[in-house]
């Protein structure tokens, strides 16, 4: 029963407060709209921050799932297989092309491996240019592929095909290209079919592979790909010797595929027991998880700044209220002269804080996406849907901020002397 | 006369703002908050790219040049790969040449490098940094020696089988004994520890004490000649000290000593004028260059993020002196009717809320240095509060103040006398 009286007593003051805060906001409409403009502008940083650095690191995220979620990599080195390997790994061999078919023999939880090998960017001290007749690009990212590699990393063809196991056996003259570069070589003529010419060597593209989805700030190099064959690369570039193999799970086994990768890696490797690995397994979630453990502290470092805006418009709320408070001392003595309980003043004051800043928050969640719908038209990939977390945060600590803000002001109100309160002038 | 209104109105503001503390320092609270976030973001930044200085300093010599084939880093792809094409390596007889024609202007030591173990008794230790080089890099990169000495001209000339240990590497041969005086292996070849370089610490989170120092013709005698070499240049330092007086004449000299340098290597390589250099001057610069593009990146988004805590204080200030309007109209009224100007209550305006915005951006720089001297202290860092910096920041404080100002001296000054006075 007490329960219940208490919970219509609470929608009582509710609604009594709110027709209040709405009498205030009426009679003083210019203030009111700049308490709430305060903290729109806190709301609109915070949650635009939080809408870009979310954005940024799914985009990112993307860039790595696009190598196949059930697939774990493997390579002789730590981190970025195209930056120079630190001092304590410069010693360790690259791994072997032949390893994928003594991988794929063992069975179990592996389903196929494909290969990938990288060409630096500079062979015999010069970049490597793709041309094709009058066209030319100095920035393909030229890589070695296996037949089934398209497969295994799910790469989508928007034309033609990938290579033949014949064609990766033989070495033959075969390309696969990505979007940015067909576009960079043929403009908007189709590429398969034409041909193009590497270091001195003429290749036909023979597949086109469709824009990636992934990127960072809108720029994925995987779209200036030129792939061939694994074959005709390491009879073609000797210097390109820094092998990744992709290790195809069969469905649900990862984890089984990367322990047994990595026995048969150890075995082909001739490592002891006491021996550390020479070699790094990853999987798309791990690189993402260990990306996400860097970027957590700018992004808080980054939030927490942008937060600032918010405990300055909450200062606004405060201001607002201080002053409500004031200027209504004498409603206030008669309110308690007539009996009011000072909780009810307090809940009133409290409340017409938290209903002042909750618009704020709501206007500035609506600013934050309309602003967001903007850079979208700007920025491709950019989704203007700020992350739901963001967004619950925002109303929350938006009300938050103005029951914090509003409490200092309503406690001083509510403990006015009537008496004193009436004499008020 | 101006002056005499201008006094007069803050003397009005003042007032104004001290009769009702609570609204004031509230609204300077929000001002104090967004300078002192500002002005904390501006010196971490700074704090940041005086480390990357210091760093790169470290492992390179304050005014130190180097000439090398090809300067990776900075340069595009393609750029790069020209470079490659065209540039000559450098080889002992370029660095010979250079010598010659020094003249007073620069100091120079050749370098060759290449990374092999170190071993002595059972313990090795793996892929060190081995540089092959000449006594005068010493005072060229300002080399400090915690025991022992450098390399000597004498054993320069005697190609002496001595070493100048990193930190790193003397603490991984040596745990529990004084490494000068024992032999180390490198390249199967013996090499006597003369001296220990001081710890250097990390840059970029790659050792600085994974270094090794032998005379050139030692490092030689143990890999063969090197086939491109480095030219660490500096120009010389005069009567011996170290640290020249007048920063702004050392940096002359530094460029002069690039200029010969530069000069020297286009006559060696009888480049015409107008055809490019065939080789690459690093210079600490270039080499801050990358740090300095992420922390001009981090600040490009800090600043406004933080601009946006001004704005959020500025909107704080406005409703302040707008309620201080509101609250004078009577005042405001009888003063007009008594024959003050529009423009004065406009000034007499502008002067509250600019008050309450430098008196909150003075607070707020107080509360921040009171807080970076706090970190400093606390951390063991140097975060200097540079004076430019606060002066900026109070300036950003003030103009904050006058935007603020502006539209409630706007309603200020269009009240109408007559209903300005019946208000109650």
């Amino acid at each position: 029963m007490a329960l219940a009286r208490s919970s219509r007593d609470w929608r009582n003051a509710l609604a009594e407060s709110a027709g209040l805060a709405g009498d205030s906001i009426r009679s003083q409409p210019a203030r009111s709209v700049l308490a709430i403009l305060g903290i729109v502008i806190g709301i609109v940083t915070v949650v635009l921050v939080a809408s870009i650095l979310a954005n940024v690191r799914n985009q990112v995220a993307l860039l790595f799932r696009e190598l196949g979620t059930e697939n774990v990599f493997a390579f002789h080195l730590t981190g970025d297989p195209y930056s120079p390997p630190s001092e304590l790994e410069a010693r360790r061999k690259p791994l072997e092309a032949s390893f994928a078919v003594e991988l794929e023999r063992s069975r179990g939880a592996i389903r196929e491996v494909a290969v990938q090998v990288l060409v630096p960017a500079i062979v015999n001290n010069r970049a490597l240019a793709a041309r094709a007749g009058s066209r030319e690009s100095d920035s393909p990212l030229v890589e070695g592929a296996s037949s089934n590699f398209f497969e295994v990393v799910g790469a989508e063809f928007a034309a033609g095909r990938p290579f033949t196991e014949l064609e990766d056996r033989s070495g033959a003259h075969v390309a696969v290209i990505g979007a940015s570069l067909a576009r960079a070589l043929y403009g908007n003529r189709r590429a398969v079919g034409e041909s193009l010419t590497l270091d001195g060597e003429t290749y036909f593209v023979v597949g086109e592979i469709a824009p990636r989805k992934g990127g960072f700030f809108g720029e994925n190099r995987q779209d200036s790909v030129l792939s061939l064959p694994a074959v005709t690369v390491r009879k073609r570039f000797s210097d390109a010797d820094n092998v990744v193999l992709y290790v195809r799970a069969q469905p649900g086994q990862r984890e089984a595929a990367r322990a047994q990768t990595e026995a048969v890696l150890r075995r082909l490797r001739r490592l002891k027991a006491a021996d550390e690995n020479d070699f790094t397994l990853s999987t798309a979630d791990s690189i993402i998880r260990s990306l996400d453990q860097v970027s957590a502290g700018v992004a808080l470092i980054t939030l927490a700044l942008a937060a600032v805006s918010l405990v300055i418009g909450g200062i606004g709320i405060a201001n607002v209220q201080v002053i409500s408070a004031r200027e209504r001392t004498r409603e206030i003595g008669l309110r308690l002269a007539v009996g009011a309980p000072r909780r009810d003043v307090l809940t009133q004051f409290v409340l017409e804080a938290a209903i002042l800043s909750t618009a704020g928050g709501l206007a500035g969640v609506a600013c934050a996406v309309g602003i967001g719908l903007l850079l979208g038209l700007f920025l491709s990939g950019f989704s203007a849907v700020p992350p739901a977390w963001a967004v619950a945060a925002g109303l929350v600590v938006s009300c938050g901020v103005g029951v914090v803000a509003g409490y200092w002001p309503a406690r001083q109100a509510s403990r006015l002397d009537p008496v004193e309160a009436l004499r008020y002038e | 006369m101006r002056r005499r209104v201008i006094v007069e109105a803050i003397g009005h503001a003042a007032r104004s703002a001290v009769a009702h503390p609570l609204r004031a320092s509230l609204g300077a609270l929000a001002i104090a908050v967004a300078v002192a976030t500002l002005v904390l973001v501006v010196t971490g930044l700074d704090a940041f790219a005086g480390y990357a200085r210091r760093t790169t300093a470290r492992a390179f010599g304050t005014d130190a040049f180097v000439v090398t084939r090809v300067a990776t880093g900075g340069v595009s792809r393609k750029e790069l790969a020209e470079q490659l094409e065209q540039n000559g390596v450098i080889t002992r007889s370029d660095v010979r040449f250079l010598d010659r024609h020094a003249g007073r202007d620069v100091v120079y030591a050749p370098v060759a490098q290449r990374r092999a173990d170190v071993a002595f008794g059972g313990l090795t230790f793996d892929n060190a940094n081995v540089n092959g080089t000449s006594a005068a890099l010493f005072e060229i990169r300002e080399i400090s020696v915690a025991g022992g000495r450098f390399i000597s001209r004498d054993d320069e000339s005697r190609a002496a089988q001595v070493v100048v240990l990193g930190a790193d590497i003397a603490d991984a041969l040596f745990p529990s004994r004084d490494p000068l005086g024992q032999v180390v292996r490198i390249a199967g070849r013996g090499f006597r520890v003369i001296g220990l370089q001081e710890r250097q610490g990390t840059a970029g989170g790659t050792s600085l004490d994974r270094y090794v120092w032998i005379p050139l013709q030692a490092f030689e005698r143990a890999f063969g000649a090197a086939a491109d070499l480095q030219v660490f240049g500096r120009a010389p330092v005069q009567g011996g000290d170290r640290l020249p007086a007048n920063a702004q004449d050392d940096g002359r000299r530094t460029l002069a000593g690039e200029d010969r340098a530069r000069t020297t290597m286009r006559a060696r390589r009888q480049l015409p004028p107008g055809k490019r250099d065939t080789f690459d001057i690093i210079t600490p610069d270039a080499a801050r260059g990358f740090v300095q593009r992420v922390a001009e990146r981090t600040s490009a988004a800090a600043a406004p993020i933080s601009a946006m805590a001004l704005l959020a204080a500025i909107v704080v200030v406005t409703n302040t002196t707008l309620v201080s309007v509101t609250e004078r109209t009577r005042e405001i009224g009888v003063r007009r009717a008594l024959g003050a100007r529009r423009r004065d209550i406009t000034l007499e305006v502008i002067a509250e809320s600019c008050l309450v915005a430098v008196a909150g951006g003075s607070g707020g720089l107080a509360a921040s240095a009171g807080v970076l001297w706090g970190a400093g202290a606390a951390l063991g860092l140097d975060l200097p509060l540079r004076a430019s910096t606060a002066t900026w920041s109070l300036g950003a404080a003030a103009i904050s103040g006058l935007i603020a100002g502006l539209y409630p001296a706007r309603r200020a000054n269009r009240l109408d006398v007559i209903t300005a006075i019946r208000q109650e």
